[in-house]
């Protein structure tokens, strides 16, 4: 068997006396899109926020990114391994045009010592002009218009704001994405939108994907595979297909929307 | 990179326009000619106070004890080891940037009014020491310059310094609109307004925020030097809170995040009690009234109204174009 992309071994996270992780293992094969759904509260972001190097899982767990562990590393190491992520709540800076947000995202590609770009060197101008056109590369792929690119994020419909938050994620083309509920109160135009971009993105790239979502019908569009979490555990792994049917699931599933 | 040309152009526009200015002052008057030197000097470490302070979010009251450091230390390199005015500056300026980049150090542990209250502790404790520093420092008693000369031109007269004052204004001022601009500045730009999300760009935060320090340290310190020079005298009094607090007041006239405006920001509040003197005794309260007014009309700024033109002159054809743009989506963030 290959090597995992992602692995993770015996992840157990709490919270005080809340357990937001216990024990969880698994593994996520390259190139693959991975759905990890559960209702709320199932340790779903916490699982992303220790992949991210926010949260360090108690003692004997293991995180590896081809091969390497990832636990213990800083944030900023972490996306320089090649991983990239979007927030739950969109995470961008509001009062920027979105070309200014996703040139953010292409601090590692720009190479140059940030105390060289107070001259007027060829190979900062370079650099610039470079990601200029990385950001009209990636915005074409996930159909961002220039005009969106152009207006503040504020004045943007949230659609579009989740759009640029991944193409700010995805421009530096890492090699791995975690999405944290892209269809987050989307409406159906705009989840379907994101979907095609997603995929477009998918279909030009290595990519691995893993999304984390309520919404079933983004995931069951995107995923190849799914894991499902419920209170920190891991109950169910497998081809999208079957994880649906599975009981367990269904349980978790139907009895939450029983409670709502 | 034609918005690179024409935004580069700004500063230097600037410059012409003061240039043009001080020739039409001075020639009546020398003492105008002081004014927009030291107005010059103050917008050099106000530039380090916008990109400490007002982008990167590191609440600095520390600016007048930089440049109590850049001064201090390049008249103690004259006076006690003989040295020029110009390897003494820049020997000055890295030692208030060794100095000041400190303040990183508990700045990385702490957050907002904490730094601004660190920052303020360091200011004490410079002036202090040098207040203590007996005959090395002059003491109390402050400390006299010998001449200033540079490669043998002696800067005897303000339109010598007003020259060599404005090659390193004119350097800041356009060093600092590209480090702004490009990659360090959204980097900073980014971690004061998302930080988590700047890190998982690869931003590393502790290395930008100690970058930040670092950089208006030395512009803290290249000030100071100027200052030194200009003065020809310095002492302890100099460099007070009430100093840092006016460094603060120039940058939050300016926008915070302008470069461009914290310059502008410096030549109002240094140069306004200069020619509020016909005031007299009323001077300081119009002055008070001046920057309130300008805080209530203008909160973004004093280059807002120009800076609100120019993008409403230029943006409205892509505005007009951007779809949804008008739209106010439920669930947006607002802000």
């Amino acid at each position: 068997m290959t090597q995992p992309i992602l692995h993770f071994d015996q992840i157990s996270v709490r919270f005080g006396g809340v357990v937001a992780l216990d024990g969880v293992g698994f593994d996520i094969a390259r190139g693959d899109t991975f759905g990890i759904i559960g209702p709320n509260g199932a340790g779903k972001t916490t699982l992303f926020n220790c992949i991210s190097g926010f949260i360090k899982p108690e003692a004997g767990g293991r995180i590896d990114f081809n091969g390497k562990n990832l636990i213990g590393r800083s944030v900023h190491e972490v996306a320089k391994l090649g991983i990239s992520r979007s927030f739950q709540n969109i995470a961008l800076m509001h009062d920027l045009t979105g070309r200014q947000n996703i040139l953010t995202g292409l601090h590692l590609r720009l190479a140059y010592h940030p105390l060289a770009s107070i001259l007027p060197l060829r190979r900062v101008a370079d650099a610039e002009a470079q990601a200029a056109r990385q950001i009209e590369k990636i915005c074409d792929l996930l159909k961002i218009s220039g005009a969106v690119l152009d207006t503040r994020v504020d004045a943007l419909p949230l659609g579009q704001q989740k759009k640029i938050e991944v193409a700010r994620a995805v421009v530096r083309a890492p090699e791995l994405l975690l999405l944290d509920e892209p269809a987050g109160g989307l409406n159906d135009r705009e989840t379907a939108d994101l979907i095609g971009s997603l995929e477009s993105l998918r279909a030009s790239s290595e990519l691995t994907i893993v999304v984390i979502d309520h919404d079933m019908n983004l995931v069951m569009d995107l995923c190849d595979q799914l894991a499902v979490l419920d209170f920190g555990k891991l109950i169910a792994i497998g081809a999208a297909a079957e994880v649906q049917d599975d009981p367990a699931v269904i349980a978790v599933y139907l009895g939450e929307q029983d409670a709502a | 990179m034609r918005s690179l040309l024409s935004r580069a152009k700004i500063p230097l526009l600037t410059i012409l326009a003061m240039a043009v200015a001080i020739l039409a002052a001075s020639e009546t008057n020398s003492y105008y000619l002081y004014v927009i030197n030291l107005c010059m000097i103050n917008a050099i470490a106000a530039v380090g106070l916008v990109i400490l302070t007002g982008v990167a979010g590191q609440i600095s009251l520390a600016t007048a004890a930089l440049l109590a450091i850049g001064s201090y230390s390049t008249a103690i390199l004259m006076v006690h080891l003989g040295l020029g005015f110009l390897p003494a500056a820049v020997l000055g300026a890295f030692a208030t940037t060794a100095i000041g980049t400190i303040l990183a150090g508990p700045a990385l542990r702490l957050t907002g009014l904490h730094v601004a209250i660190v920052t303020l502790a360091f200011g004490i404790i410079v002036v202090q020491l040098i207040g203590k520093g007996g005959t090395f420092t002059g003491g109390m008693s402050g400390m006299t310059l010998p001449p200033v000369t540079i490669l043998g031109w002696a800067l005897d007269s303000e339109w010598r310094r007003f020259i060599v004052i404005l090659i390193p204004f004119a350097l800041v001022t356009a060093g600092s609109i590209r480090f702004l601009r490009l990659k360090p500045g959204r980097a900073l730009r980014a971690l004061r307004e998302r930080e988590l999300a700047a890190r998982t760009l690869g931003v590393n935060a502790s290395a930008y925020k100690i970058l930040a320090f670092a950089y208006a340290s030395f512009l803290g310190g290249v000030s100071g030097a100027l200052y030194a020079s200009l003065k020809g005298y310095i002492s302890v009094d100099d460099f007070t809170l009430w100093n840092s607090i006016y460094f603060f007041v120039m940058i939050a006239l300016g926008g915070m995040t302008s470069i461009v405006g914290g310059i502008a920001g410096a030549f109002v509040v240094t140069a306004a009690p200069e020619f509020l003197r016909g005031f007299q005794e009323a001077s300081q309260a119009v002055f008070g009234v001046l920057l309130f007014l300008i805080v209530v009309f203008f909160p973004g700024g004093i280059v807002t109204p120009f800076a609100g033109l120019s993008r409403l002159l230029s943006t409205r054809k892509k505005r007009a174009a951007a779809p949804g743009a008008n739209e106010n989506p439920p669930g947006s963030p607002s802000r």
